[in-house]
């Protein structure tokens, strides 16, 4: 849908964002867009909340989510809800949600006019991906990755530490940085040796040499494990995995007693293959970009 | 997160944010609390735990204290002490407190009751359950980007190049 077909409907101010109202009124649909949401929740648990405050007692046939980067490089994804009310009628709700870093954005369109509900689908999926959280880029940011399945994930300030499911019998942490742009900067070098390059060592092994990593996904680097006694005398092992592509660096530890290394290591591998580049930004400046509204 | 702590299912449970208090009898209850993160001073988190309640620390007797590991292997202190009236030493109350350390947070559960009776009556249940207590890290908030589409299915998108279209009314869709 073309965004300057927007200059038509009427736009409402809300407390957390704006609601859009087609030409003709409510009857048709709305579309109602929140800003700065907090917390960033599971989409799962918005749609529930969402249900459970505008169509209680209704059923829902949930499509798939389509998942997508921004045209600004945040993630994203959509998702249309099939209503129907105990009486019969059916409604349907499209429902976006933009995600910056601690907050995200909702869209929520509501077709009451199934004839009119493709054009809402249309126009939920324009907002979504031209949709503008305006943090800029290269930022901190976190990174995708699989979590290692059943390792439980404790979190940190720009990190998470996902410890081995056995944990503390067991010993086993993995920590994923997020990432952090390529250029080395002071600040970037205090933030380092303040929170991101623990010394767990009270006496340390030669270092090894570090193993060339390349992924699927095109990082590339290398993966470096450094031994020695722990606090207590407890032999210990520390890996890094350092990553990069033109913009970002992407590191993640793994944290284990030298006896559970290479069972822990199995799993740290595993996450490391599946880390992901930050998607990229690819807006551009348009005059044609203004959009003027009728109120 | 919270911590996970074996109760009857017949104890009526109240919820406050992540805590739940159950109420084990007209006298007694059980407070499970949510994981926090843990102060530097872990004594002064403490006594402010174990003295919650009482305007003054007189009230406070301390019958025992000791510090354990749960079955999991997490650091627990359990403390055992009776409310008394400063005055005449008449005992008020008695509680049990398991304080736990997991990692950079804590929690703790706590029976409380003016009832010593109780108290004596419930320690070996409670003690049991407080030693197999185990932390849940799930939270309503995500912590990595692969539990926004949880439970959800998934389709893909490849990144398209936008058009200037949909803003500029000259174009349509990518």
């Amino acid at each position: 849908m073309n965004l300057a077909e927007l200059t038509s409907w009427s736009k409402r101010t809300t407390a957390t964002g704006v609601l859009l109202v087609p030409p003709g009124g409510t009857d048709a649909g709305m579309v109602r867009i929140d800003q700065q949401v907090r917390p960033i929740v599971r989409f799962r648990q918005v749609l529930a909340d969402l249900m459970a405050a505008g169509h209680p007692g209704y059923t829902a046939d949930v499509g798939p989510v389509t998942v997508m980067h921004t045209v600004e490089g945040e993630h994203a994804g959509m998702v249309t809800l099939a209503l129907r009310s105990p009486s019969g009628a059916r409604v349907e709700r499209i429902v976006a949600m933009i995600v910056g870093d601690d907050h995200y954005a909702l869209i929520d369109a509501v077709a009451a006019d199934a004839a009119r509900a493709p054009m809402f689908r249309d126009l939920v999926d324009t907002l979504t991906r031209f949709y503008f959280l305006g943090l800029g880029e290269p930022r901190r940011r976190r990174v995708e990755y699989a979590p290692p399945p059943g390792w439980h994930p404790v979190p940190r300030p720009y990190a998470v530490r996902w410890i081995h499911p056995q944990f503390p019998a067991r010993s086993g942490a993995i920590v994923v940085h997020h990432a952090r742009p390529l250029a080395a900067t002071t600040p970037d070098a205090e933030d380092r040796l303040l929170f991101v390059d623990e010394n767990v060592f009270v006496e340390r092994d030669p270092p090894q040499r570090p193993a060339p990593l390349r992924l699927p996904s095109g990082l590339e680097g290398s993966v470096q494990r450094v031994s020695g006694k722990a606090a207590q005398g407890v032999p210990f092992s520390v890996a890094r995995a350092s990553l990069t592509d033109a913009r970002y660096l992407y590191l993640a530890d793994l944290h284990t007693r030298a006896a559970d290394f290479d069972d822990n290591a199995a799993a740290f591998v595993d996450l490391i293959k599946t880390l992901q580049p930050i998607p990229v930004s690819r807006a551009r400046g348009s005059a044609h970009a203004l959009v003027h509204w009728t109120e | 997160m919270r911590l996970v702590l074996d109760v009857l299912p017949d104890w009526p449970v109240k919820r406050s944010k992540d805590d739940r208090m159950y109420q084990v009898s007209p006298h007694t209850t059980l407070l499970v609390t949510a994981l926090t993160p843990l102060p530097f001073d872990l004594r002064q988190w403490g006594d402010r735990i174990v003295l919650a309640g009482l305007t003054s620390p007189d009230q406070y007797r301390l019958l025992r204290a000791t510090d354990e590991v749960t079955a999991a292997g997490w650091p627990v202190t359990i403390f055992r002490s009776d409310v008394v009236d400063p005055a005449t030493g008449a005992v008020l109350g008695r509680r049990i407190h398991a304080l736990y350390r997991f990692l950079e947070y804590g929690a703790f559960a706590a029976v409380l009751s003016t009832s010593p009776e109780e108290i004596d009556a419930l320690e070996p249940r409670f003690l049991d359950a407080a030693r197999r207590a185990e932390p849940s890290w799930e939270d309503e908030e995500i912590v990595a980007l692969a539990q926004l589409w949880e439970g959800l299915e998934v389709h893909r998108r490849e990144t398209a190049e936008p058009t200037e279209g949909a803003t500029s009314g000259d174009a349509t869709d990518p």
